[in-house]
């Protein structure tokens, strides 16, 4: 048992003061009083009129004392606020409160906030926590918060377009440490849990469904849409797929074309897409910046996967200035790369040049300089940013050999070549720049024969004139895997990264980083409405008392014992 | 604020109070009912369960601390120090200050005892410190809608990178962090270990750095049995790249720990300098044989290069080169080679990337017809010999119109041009004249164009008489020239139009399917005559318009060309090595000499492998040819020009190490595998244009046996970009096939490979402490960590109270007034 307004030891105190106060009342001895009577007639009248009193006298009416004391007694534990929490071993239980897209379907969620509440009710408060299972796990109601604070802070609470955070909130819960040994998760949604995820929890978790649910109504979705280079060639385009899932086989997921609509910007794209082999293809959309989304009718059990947006890329050709000392050496990758193009310098972006040349002026360079001119065959210079923190140049270098394609290069074969180690630096500076050994392009090198020779110069030139990688799609709560972006270039920020650590968002249908990308939720398991494993309904709490229901029993039998004792008082049989 | 009763219903039982001051009857004045009445009130007030709910200024600190085995352990004492004091800071802030601490490892809770400690371990028990899991647990604790904040005192050290989730949620929820960097042990490490997949015969070069500073270090890299390789013993400052080369012998994966050995130092604790990883070797090398010459050449070659091969032999005419790595043309003459397979073979070179290999003697190129051959181009030597001049052979049928409509000055013409065109021929030569008037008539029959006299004397016999019959005439002339053996056929038709009406067309393309073109000439009219041109045009010739002897025309039959036969040298010819390691591998160089080899020159651009000692002329050079690599042997692989080589026991390696870089090496999805605590995710990325290729695959246990279970079901998420994601332990190696294109593709990922022990963590790919802070709009703290962290105001805080047992309370002291009331007789 425990007590919210007073420490065990106040509790006792406080009993021992009042039965204290109590038994020196009871034994106030009578005080004789002087009475002048007229007549020994009036005897018992006297006797009435002038009690016997005394200070201490002897203590009797026993049966009386303790009844007053028991009264006294109840109000005041009623005052600590006690609960009866069970034994050491009882159970702390986690009220998960579904608040992913899996609960967004008719009626669900507000059957589960109502169950919730409801078992709420029966839970004593210090062993009981709310959590909500959205975009993201938060803690609604804190073990030993009032019940009463859950409603202001489910304010504006609905379902997120989001793949449920079960799994994870369960993973946490099985780090020796992290809640009490033996606790229960109480699943209020419709959020699957898989077998697997099950039988990994460690002993002591017990998971379990806090209402039944009858089999979800039939759904249908976009459960992919992302973006690759366009089929047809064209640099400046790009192709978005589009798939559709459904959890019901009655639901069509082919052959919906013309149920398909798309919008670029504010405007419908009116090409309509090519069907292919399970999914829908949009052909040559504009990689300009511009905002598809795509959406079914709705009507079906989950609207939040009826429609889903992607960002399209910014690309445009690159125009390249080579000086005609290396046009010879790199004309070969530029015109193998559709996103480059060799121009004049007056419509460069970037320039192709030897150290020491006036050949572009101010452009980005990429530079080949003498040997002696670097210690590194290789020298990166980024612009500083305090975006970039502490060890930035470090973390530049670590990635720049994979970024730049140097990883693929036979650096030992042209060092053995060479007769010194080939390397890579970096460097701050003003503004981006790479400087290469000019004497690996001499034929012999045949660096610039290396299979991935067109691969440094493309992601080279693209880094000097600022590019960034662009993902190919953009799924909520979903990492962001090496190769599912159109480049990748860690030497300059990228996009979704945060403190070294690359995420998405949990939550879809939203843009992120000011509109540079719109994350959808793409999620085949709500759009499937899978179930995952079953899981036994919660059965309350096996022992303890919740605050309110001690204070209703104390009251009520605090009541009972005033009557009796009034009844008693009035009768004359308590002193 | 609010009011709340929780049961209202037990509220009716006021109604109930005035029964005090009726019943029962007896002692008791009306004060004292009075006073009754109230303690009554009070209780069953108390019994409605009254609740206040008003808005406060509601804070939650939430302390992430670590006392991780990665810390110092003077760093983990200041770490606590630095937590007690934010704690004792908030708890001075008053009541409306809650307070979480999330204890990542460590003995004990150091920071009060309802610290969330956790004690997590890896697979094999080790302490573990996963930085994002005490982050989430913190930032979940803080309340949705408060005025919450959080603290970070750590190393930033996390044993895995799953802290993305952690940030998100506290940039969404606008979070403030402030960080308090402590320090971290400083001994030298392994991190970042890469590994490329590397085919069976080449050489896997292995990467990882080594960070932190010592002195006599050395890398190891072994598998289950052996060490694979070894670096030389070396300094660090720092950081230190390291690359170790492994050659794996079959295709499939390879277990393989990294180790970093540093000279022990007395009363250091030893750590653990291990990384483990799975090395992939792909599939053999698909290579299509062509050569016919060299007996058994096709065995000796599978001999020497072993496993990491496929061979397949096919007529050159019927194979799909698309379908190889690499395309070996041995020894073979260029008439082997037909020409329209020699285009398909360097367009799958160009377009699609197939290597190509082309080796061989004199029978290659010496006199095996290559110089002109659409092969030589691409190739990366230039074949040197004395210059010949080619002149093609031809065959002419001249077509005379001698009907009526030609006399005069008309015959005289046709006989002119007739003349010159016959005088531009060589002896190889043939020539035939057919003329025309109402029959036909072989006026020359086909003959070489020695005859010359003769031939002469024929035209100037012809006369204008008859009619004119074209159609018979030309069918003559065909039939004669299908005889001749020449490289260029021609028919060349002099008249002056008057032709009857027939079907020309149909006839005149046959002519021209057989590759024999027709020409015409319009005698004596000067102008443009429709019939003509049109023959010509069908017959792929041309059409010329002579009006008189000063405008005859140069009748261009043929191409001569010139070509430089090679020299095949044979003798004992030492050898020169040149180029790195990546082709020679550890093959001793230079090999020995070769006893033949065709005399050529590199071309500008041409990486030379190797070549004579003197001389310097090139035996083995290669080049890139659009997206596939084109490599020149120039004795044969498996004949006599290498036979010394036999006894060369580097000869096999460095022969598949030329093959297998010569080869195709793109891989129709490029594979990635992430793995995620328990889930791995496999990524598909096509690099080939078929639209309708997907990807396949199943997992493989460490025996390399297939798993059903789970099923690899890769969905197309974007175009060509595939993914799978499934179950899978986090202490078990992945080991991934994928079939494609009938190709067989692996990928693997090391057991546990999400996450680094404790003193392996790369700081350098750590969290970035300072860096959260400002991007979350908190602070470094200082060394004591007493600093105000401010937060956002919550708009959500709220704060209940329980209002009845103050109403209990009240009771009680209501009751003992009335029992002192009740005593006030006896004072």
């Amino acid at each position: 048992m425990t007590f919210a307004n007073l420490p065990a030891a106040g509790v006792l105190a406080g009993l021992a003061a009042i039965a204290a106060l109590l038994f020196v009342l009871q034994r106030l001895r009578v005080r004789h009083a002087r009475v002048t009577v007229p007549t020994t007639l009036f005897w018992r009248d006297a006797a009435r009129e002038a009690p016997v009193r005394v200070l201490r006298e002897r203590f009797r009416h026993w049966l009386a004392y303790l009844l007053i004391l028991a009264i006294c007694a109840l109000l005041w534990i009623g005052f600590t606020a006690p609960e009866f929490e069970g034994g050491s071993g009882v159970r702390h239980h986690v009220l998960f409160l579904d608040g992913s897209a899996h609960n967004a379907g008719g009626d669900d969620f507000a059957r589960a906030v109502a169950a919730l509440e409801a078992d709420l009710r029966t839970l004593p408060r210090s062993r009981r926590e709310v959590i909500w299972g959205g975009a993201h796990n938060v803690t609604l109601l804190m073990a030993g918060e009032d019940r009463l604070l859950l409603a202001p802070r489910l304010a504006g609470l609905t379902p997120e377009a989001s793949p449920t955070k079960l799994r994870e909130q369960l993973r946490l819960a099985s780090i020796p440490g992290a809640w009490p040994e033996r606790v229960e998760f109480v699943v209020y949604g419709r959020a699957p849990i898989t077998a697997d995820a099950l039988r990994k929890t460690r002993p002591g978790v017990r998971v379990s469904r806090g209402l039944e649910y009858a089999a979800p109504a039939a759904n249908r979705g976009i459960v992919a849409l992302g973006l690759a280079d366009a089929r047809s060639g064209s640099w400046d385009r790009v192709d978005a797929l589009v798939r559709v899932g459904a959890s019901d086989a009655a639901l069509p997921t082919t052959g919906v074309r013309e149920e398909l609509f798309a919008r670029l910007d504010d405007a419908p794209w009116a090409t309509p897409p090519d069907e292919v082999d399970g999914g829908f293809v949009f052909r040559d959309l504009p990689a300009a910046g511009g905002l598809l989304t795509v959406a079914l009718p709705p009507g079906d059990a989950i609207a939040l996967d009826d429609a889903a947006s992607v960002r399209l890329p910014r690309r445009a050709v690159l125009g390249v200035a080579a000086a005609p000392e290396v046009i010879g050496a790199v004309a070969d990758a530029i015109a193998a790369d559709p996103g480059l193009r060799l121009v004049a310098p007056a419509e460069a972006a970037v320039v192709v040049r030897l150290a020491g040349t006036e050949f572009g002026g101010a452009l980005p360079a990429l530079r080949f300089v003498p040997t002696d001119a670097q210690d590194a065959a290789f020298l990166i210079t980024y612009p500083t940013t305090p975006e970039a923190g502490a060890g930035g140049a470090e973390k530049r270098l670590l990635n720049g050999l994979e970024a730049l394609g140097l990883d693929q290069i036979d650096a030992t074969g042209l060092a053995t070549a060479l007769g010194r180690p080939v390397g890579l630096a970096v460097a701050a500076g003003e503004r981006p720049g790479v400087s290469v050994w000019g004497t690996l392009l001499d034929a012999g090198f045949n660096f610039t024969g290396e299979r991935d020779f067109p691969l440094f110069l493309s992601r080279a030139l693209r880094y000097l004139a600022g590019e960034q990688a662009w993902p190919r799609f953009l799924a909520a709560a979903t990492p962001v895997q090496d190769g599912a972006a159109g480049w990748s270039s860690d030497t300059s920020p990228p996009a979704l990264d945060a403190a070294g650590a690359r995420f998405v968002p949990g939550q879809g249908s939203r843009l992120v980083r000011e509109g540079d990308w719109a994350v959808a939720l793409l999620n085949d398991a709500v759009t499937r409405r899978d179930r995952g494993a079953a899981l036994g309904r919660f059965g309350g709490a096996a022992d303890g008392m919740t605050a309110t229901a001690v204070a209703t029993w104390l009251a009520l039998l605090v009541i009972a014992l005033l009557a009796l004792e009034w009844v008693l008082f009035r009768r004359g049989l308590m002193p | 604020m609010e009011l709340t009763l929780l049961q209202p219903a037990w509220g009716a039982a006021l109604l109930a109070l005035p029964v005090v001051w009726f019943w029962p009857i007896g002692a008791g004045c009306r004060w004292q009912a009075a006073l009754r009445a109230l303690v009554f009130a009070l209780a069953i007030l108390a019994l409605t369960q009254p609740v206040l709910v008003t808005s406060a200024a509601r804070q939650h600190l939430a302390i992430a601390l670590d006392q991780s085995a990665s810390l110092t352990p003077a760093a983990r004492q200041d770490a606590a120090a630095a937590a007690a004091a934010i704690v004792a800071q908030a708890r001075r802030a008053g009541p409306d200050t809650s307070v979480q601490v999330v204890q990542l490892g460590g003995a004990a809770p150091v920071v009060g005892d309802r610290a969330r400690w956790l004690r997590p371990a890896d697979a094999v028990g080790a302490p573990d410190s996963p930085l994002g899991d005490a982050l989430a647990l913190a930032a979940q604790s803080i309340p949705r809608g408060i005025d919450g904040r959080l603290a970070l005192i750590s190393d930033g050290r996390a044993t895995d990178p799953h802290w993305g989730d952690a940030l998100a949620a506290i940039a969404q929820r606008e979070l403030p962090v402030y960080v308090l960097p402590v320090a971290a042990q400083a001994q030298p490490l392994l991190a970042n270990l890469r590994a490329r997949p590397a085919r069976v015969g080449e050489t896997s070069r292995v990467r990882v750095d080594v960070v932190g500073a010592g002195d006599g270090l050395q890398v190891a890299i072994a598998d289950a049995n052996r060490t694979l390789a070894r670096s030389d013993r070396f300094a660090s400052g720092g950081r230190q790249a390291v690359e170790l080369e492994v050659e794996v012998d079959e295709p499939g994966f390879v277990d393989v720990a990294v180790t970093l050995s540093v000279p022990a130092v007395p009363g250091d604790e030893p750590t653990d300098h291990r990384l483990r990883s799975v090395l992939v070797a792909r599939e053999p090398v698909r290579f299509l044989y062509l050569g016919e010459r060299q007996q058994g050449a096709a065995e000796q070659l599978a001999a020497l290069l072993g496993s990491g091969f496929a061979m397949t032999e096919a007529s050159p005419a019927d194979a799909d080169f698309r379908d190889f790595d690499l395309v070996v043309v041995d020894d073979l003459p260029a008439r082997a080679l037909p020409e329209a397979a020699q285009r398909r073979l360097l367009a799958a070179v160009r377009d699609d990337g197939v290597g190509l290999l082309h080796s061989g003697g004199a029978a290659a190129f010496g006199d095996g017809g290559y110089h002109a051959a659409p092969l030589a181009a691409a190739l990366p030597v230039e074949l040197i010999g004395a210059e010949d001049k080619i002149d093609p052979s031809v065959g002419l049928a001249i077509i005379i119109d001698t009907s009526g409509s030609m006399a005069g000055s008309r015959i005289e013409l046709a006989k002119q041009i007739a003349r010159v065109a016959v005088r531009r021929m060589q002896p190889h030569d043939r020539v035939g004249i057919v003329e025309f008037y109402g029959t036909r008539h072989w006026a020359v029959p086909m003959q070489p164009a020695s005859n010359k006299i003769e031939i002469d004397r024929a035209i100037g016999r012809m006369k204008a008489i008859g009619g004119t019959v074209l159609y018979p005439a030309m069918q003559e002339a065909y039939y004669g020239l299908r005889n001749v053996n020449t490289r260029y056929k021609h028919i060349l038709l002099i008249t002056d139009a008057g032709v009857e009406d027939s079907d020309y067309e149909a006839m005149v393309r046959r002519i021209a399917k057989d590759r024999v073109n027709v020409s015409t000439i319009l005698v004596g009219q000067g102008g443009h005559n429709l019939v003509m041109s049109d023959i010509a045009n069908w017959g792929r010739g041309r059409f010329y318009a002579v009006s008189d002897q000063f405008s005859l025309v140069e009748l261009v039959l043929k191409q001569p060309a010139t070509r430089k036969p090679p020299r095949y040298k044979e003798g004992q010819f030492a050898t020169r090595a040149l180029g790195g390691r990546g082709w020679w591998g550890d093959a001793a160089r230079p090999p020995p000499p070769v006893l033949g080899y065709v005399e050529a020159n590199a071309r500008l651009g041409a990486e030379v492998l190797l070549k004579t000692a003197q001389g310097g002329h090139p035996l083995l050079a290669t080049w890139r040819h659009g997206l596939g690599r084109v490599t020149a042997l120039m004795t044969e692989p498996a004949g006599a020009g290498t036979a010394r080589w036999r006894d060369w026991p580097d000869y096999g390696a460095f022969l598949s190490r030329v093959l297998a870089r010569t080869a195709a090496d793109n891989p129709p999805f490029a594979l990635t595998l992430a793995r995620r605590h328990d889930t791995l995710t496999v990524s598909a990325l096509r690099n080939v244009r078929d639209p309708a290729l997907a990807p396949t695959g199943h997992l493989v246990d460490d025996a390399g046996n297939k798993l059903t279970a789970p099923p690899l079901v890769f969905n197309e998420r974007a175009p060509g970009l595939y993914e799978a994601r499934l179950p899978w332990p986090r202490d078990k190696a992945a080991r991934v096939v994928v079939e494609a294109a009938g190709r067989v593709l692996r990928a693997a990922a090391a057991p546990a490979s999400d996450r680094r022990a404790e003193t392996q963590v790369d700081p350098l790919v750590g969290l970035d402490l300072p860096r959260l802070a400002a991007r979350t709009g908190g602070a470094v703290l200082g060394s004591g960590g007493e600093q105000a962290l401010g937060g956002n105001p919550g708009e959500l805080a709220f704060v209940a109270t329980r209002l009845w047992p103050y109403l209990l309370l009240a009771a009680l002291l209501a009751y003992l007034g009335e029992i002192v009331y009740r005593r006030a007789d006896r004072f």
